[in-house]
């Protein structure tokens, strides 16, 4: 095996190529026992499991950095090879090491915890709800990924038959929050990294990350001008201000315009209304989405 | 004798499943599966404005989503009366192409290859005790390759798709009528960049793999075979200049 430490000339210094000269290196360190990841547990519980493919549509850093280079991931619904008793095992086995918690999806609380069933356990359901209090209270750090994890989101909305709740109302310890429907991967890896480099970073009264969440979408809205001129667009597709036609940017709390999209191609106001996917209360408290009747002239 | 194997967490799929076998001398006698997740969108549309239904909706499924906001679209278009445009639709599809590439390149190797193909040491996420592997060494290199690969193809599906609707998953740009912004060209000539390397990939790579694995495995052809009672809605279909592009509603 070539010295990953010595690049020939000429060196090829495009991103692909350095994440592929950094994942080599620390692969040589890991085999040497000379870094050990932190473990990383990935619950997905009452939701979509769309925080783990918006995970997977991360560009600099990707999923296959965050694989090899960033952590040990010991669980996941989604990408793990086990099943059955042994991915529970695996996950079990964790409790009694030093691991970081993300948790995707709301708890659902009915029936004590049966509209969620995630695993068996000894021949038993094993609930989200368990799996919630279990996990939470060992894990050294709690990441609530997603508006579902943060206060319950879509599973959550009314008439909330499953009696889903976020995160922090199961289990009582602090930890981060990154609300967004999904959770923009940079928000979580972004996240992820300053707990390995720098422990948590500095969080606002709500438990989200400044990093992230300390502006809002309607003071960085490219539209912004026809909003301040009072142009604003009668139907989607027009280039004006969506603010009448029910955009949420005014109260929602998040770097979405100045970072966007899947590589960072495009945003939600780039297509139609911000629906405050990244603000506490979505999806009650921010519908209706679109509203054609509130403008009148 | 009879035997029940229980298999829960069925992982690698998007959500949450139980699969209870009961076997009697090595044959399978009866077989439970168990959808272990509840949350009643049904009942959550309730009360709501009809539009938020293309957006709410989408959250049923994070693999998926943007085929939630095309049903509920079609289904507000039938409800409102409103005709959609052939361009409309071209438009609306493409975005759920877009959809079909992410999730088909995400099931065949995040989902299924697993199964078939043992991964690298560098993450506990790939250690597994069982297994029916019989790729020979090479074989499995190659294919542990392109599931880091298709990685990239995954996620180059998904921006294509954010090209027009905004992001992925859960879309802002399907809507009633097609799609809430048309794009203008250079949208298009990206999307239609991007394609150029996905389609390279699955021609290449994707659908060679796929045979490999059916050379090695061709008993599993006669396993488990259910009654093929099987019903499409169609997808793709009938447009008026292009005919059906992949399968019309059948039973
Ligand atoms: S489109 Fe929305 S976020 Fe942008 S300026 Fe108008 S109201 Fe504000």
């Amino acid at each position: 095996m070539i010295d990953p430490h010595h690049v020939l000339p000429p060196e090829d210094m495009s991103n692909e190529a350095i994440v592929r000269r950094l994942t080599e290196q620390a692969n040589v360190r890991i085999q040497n026992g000379q870094l050990k990841k932190k473990k990383l547990v990935w619950l997905e519980l009452t939701g979509c499991s769309g925080n783990i493919i918006s995970l997977m549509n991360g560009f600099n850093p990707n999923l296959e950095y965050m694989l090899t280079l960033m952590v040990d991931l010991v669980y996941s619904n989604s990408l793990m090879a086990a099943e059955g008793e042994e991915a529970i095992e695996r996950l079990m086995s964790v409790l009694d090491e030093e691991f970081i918690l993300a948790v995707e999806g709301a708890v659902a609380t009915k029936n004590n915890g049966l509209y969620n069933v995630i695993g068996r356990w000894r021949g038993k359901p094993f609930t989200a709800l368990q799996a919630a209090k279990m996990l939470g209270e060992k894990a050294s750090h709690v990441i609530a990924v997603g508006a579902c994890a943060v206060d319950g989101g879509p599973s959550a909305a009314k008439p909330n038959l499953a009696e889903c709740v976020g995160l922090s109302d199961i289990v009582k310890r602090p930890m981060i929050k990154l609300p967004g429907c999904p959770c923009h991967p940079d928000w979580f890896l972004g996240t992820l990294a300053h707990l390995l480099m720098n422990g948590v970073p500095e969080l606002d009264n709500m438990d989200r990350p400044l990093l992230f969440y300390s502006t809002l979408i309607h003071d960085r809205c490219p539209r912004r001008p026809f909003f301040d001129k009072g142009i604003f667009a009668k139907t989607l597709g027009e280039p004006t201000c969506l603010f009448k036609l029910g955009c949420r940017g005014p109260v929602t709390r998040v770097d979405c315009p100045t970072r966007k999209w899947d590589g960072y191609v495009n945003w939600p106001i780039g297509a139609s209304t911000c629906i405050g996917c990244s603000q506490f209360g979505f999806p009650d408290k921010m519908g209706p989405f679109i509203s054609y009747d509130i403008t009148r002239e | 004798m009879k035997k029940r194997v229980v298999i829960n967490p069925l992982t690698r799929i998007s959500g949450f499943m139980e699969i209870d076998v009961m076997l009697e001398q090595n044959k399978i006698i009866e077989v439970k599966t168990t959808g272990s997740i509840f949350r009643g969108f049904e009942q959550m549309m309730v009360g709501r404005s009809p539009f938020d239904a293309i957006y709410l909706t989408q959250r049923i499924c994070g693999i998926c989503s943007t085929a939630h906001s095309v049903a509920s679209s079609l289904a507000l278009e039938d409800a409102l009366g409103v005709q959609v445009t052939a361009l409309g639709r071209y438009l609306r599809d493409a975005l759920h192409c877009c959809e079909f590439l992410q999730n088909h390149i995400r099931h065949t190797y995040q989902y299924t290859i697993p199964d078939y193909v043992k991964l690298p040491d560098v993450s506990s996420i790939f250690k597994v005790d069982h297994g029916d592997f019989r790729l020979p060494q090479k074989v499995n290199e190659q294919l542990a390759n392109h599931y880091f690969e298709s990685l990239r193809m995954s996620r180059l599906a998904h921006q294509m798709l954010a090209v027009i609707g905004g992001k992925a998953p859960h879309n802002h740009g399907v809507f009633v009528g097609g799609i809430s912004t048309p794009p203008n060209a250079d949208q298009i000539v990206r999307m239609k960049s991007i394609l150029q390397t996905i389609t390279a990939f699955i021609e290449e790579k994707m659908v060679p793999d796929v045979y490999l694995i059916a050379k090695y495995y061709d008993d599993y052809f006669h396993m488990g075979k259910g009654p093929g009672n099987l019903m499409s809605y169609g997808a793709f279909d009938r447009y008026k200049d292009l005919g059906t592009l992949y399968v019309d509603p059948l039973v």
